[in-house]
């Protein structure tokens, strides 16, 4: 089927999902290293979003085809890659904007099995795949994040309780540095890769590129900058859930937690069983708040993040349907304009919302006020809309 | 238990993830155990009035731990590149 409008509209929606992506995932490699002063919030993100574009052209190999041994792949449409993309960007900014880390990559495929099921059916989707790759993964990354983090803090604490104070926290700070720079490589070789595959798959549906073909140098080029471009605006909310919601991380838990959580990415990968590069990092976060003398998590907070984590499949696979049937109706060409801009409008929407209660690099490390703080916030926007202090 | 991990074995490779689970937490608490041997050698090392035999000793263990890290971090951007 050769239809370039949509092929365009599809690998500019693939772009904004790269952007998202990269502004959504900022969070993974430098709340740690931002919430101990390891680095200033605005340098961190420039060195993080420098490394992503560096991963980007590290690893030519695109090893992740859509939803692969996820949807059948002989039914994956133009369509479908577009409506899923739809529903995958509106969950990303919808959790931006509550501060969750979810996955983008669960978003991503939560899209696509949405828009499948719309289009094509429940025999589409490959469900034990979905098991396999998608839900035992889920609740192995964190888990398997956690203990470990937790175990690394414990014996860290326990080795350099005779160090002096000074030179431990600046030789942990150095340490964290170093593996955020890691985990940033790592994070701009995997997803970076993400948006390339769905464009090179783009380009083949539409008969633009022939079957296994490598992937355009433009692709590498686009993808890799754009990855850059949202990692350096950086998810500040998430950034702040990620570096002072779960627990009050000093120097020796963040390079425990960010150490952990390059590893973890790195020998997934080697198995071949790629885990979720956010819940990897969450999971590391509160193992180091395990690993401390006082067990100090707040759980409550823990628990709100791994509630997004249980609804992201169905939420964007929602958006996705959604996306897809409104498309279909408007005849495709008509139709994906429409929900493109609909995308558009609601991330919009969702931004000038965020503009009421702004998180910035200037405030990103205040002191965690959890529930009191968004109370606060209540009262305050109570007392301006009605004149009465609640 | 028996019953839940045969029944899920066609959907969960448990082989798989013991093997992450082993290597992740082999190479993690080993590096972060090195990493703070090394920041307990240079606060030894810096630690005012240490004997000359303390200081040395504080810098060969600090430049090993140093130097595996090294090895550890360029074997992991050196597998990014060629896996």
């Amino acid at each position: 089927m050769h239809n370039s409008f949509l092929l365009v509209l599809v690998v500019l929606i693939a772009i904004g999902f790269d952007f998202t992506n990269g502004f959504h995932d900022t969070a993974n490699s430098v709340a740690p290293t931002i919430a101990t002063g390891a680095l200033k919030p605005r340098t961190a993100v420039l060195l993080s979003s420098t490394l992503n574009i560096v991963g980007a052209f590290l690893s030519l190999k695109v090893a992740a085809t859509i939803a692969s041994g996820i949807v059948s792949q002989t039914s994956v449409i133009l369509p479908v890659v577009f409506a899923g993309l739809t529903g995958a960007i509106v969950w990303n900014v919808i959790t931006w904007y509550l501060g969750i880390p979810s996955s983008s990559s669960h978003a991503l495929i939560g899209g696509v099995v949405g828009a499948m099921l719309a289009h094509a059916g429940g025999s589409s989707v490959l469900w034990g795949g979905l098991t396999t790759k998608v839900v035992a993964p889920a609740l192995a990354a964190p888990t398997f994040a956690l203990v470990i983090a937790a175990l690394a803090t414990t014996l860290s604490r326990r080795l350099t309780s005779k160090s002096d104070d000074a030179t431990k926290s600046r030789g942990m700070r150095t340490g964290q540095i170093g593996s955020s720079a890691l985990l940033s490589i790592a994070h701009g070789t995997n997803d970076a890769q993400k948006t390339m595959g769905i464009v090179t798959l783009a380009l083949v549906a539409n008969g633009t590129l022939a079957d296994n073909a490598a992937t355009p140098k433009w692709v590498v080029v686009v993808c890799g900058l754009t990855i850059g471009l949202g990692t350096y605006l950086g998810g500040w909310r998430i950034i702040r859930t990620m570096g002072q919601g779960f627990t009050k991380l000093s120097p020796t838990q963040g390079f425990a937690a960010q150490i952990t959580s390059s590893v973890v990415i790195l020998s997934s990968s080697h198995f071949g069983m790629p885990l979720s590069t956010t819940h990897v990092a969450a999971g590391s976060i509160l193992g180091s708040g395990v690993g401390t003398k006082k067990r100090s998590v707040r759980w409550a907070v823990a628990a709100r993040v791994a509630l997004a984590w249980l609804l992201t499949l169905p939420a964007a696979g929602t958006c996705g349907a959604l996306s897809y049937y409104l498309a279909h109706a408007m005849g495709f060409s008509v139709g994906d304009v429409v929900t493109g801009l609909i995308t558009i409008a609601v991330c919009a929407f969702i931004f000038r919302l965020s503009r009421r209660d702004r998180t910035t690099p200037e405030n990103v490390n205040d002191e965690w006020g959890g529930h009191s703080e968004v109370l606060e916030h209540v009262k305050e926007h109570s007392h301006e809309t009605t004149g009465v202090s609640a | 238990m028996n019953t839940l991990a045969a029944a899920s074995a066609g959907l969960i490779k448990w082989g798989l993830l013991g093997k992450i689970l082993l290597l992740s937490t082999g190479i993690s608490v080993g590096l972060v155990v090195l990493f703070t041997l090394a920041v307990n050698a240079l606060s030894a090392y810096r630690r005012v009035g240490a004997s000359v035999a303390a200081k040395g000793t504080s810098a060969v263990l600090g430049v090993l731990a140093s130097a595996l890290i090294a090895a550890t971090l360029v074997w992991g951007l050196y597998y990014i590149v060629h896996k």
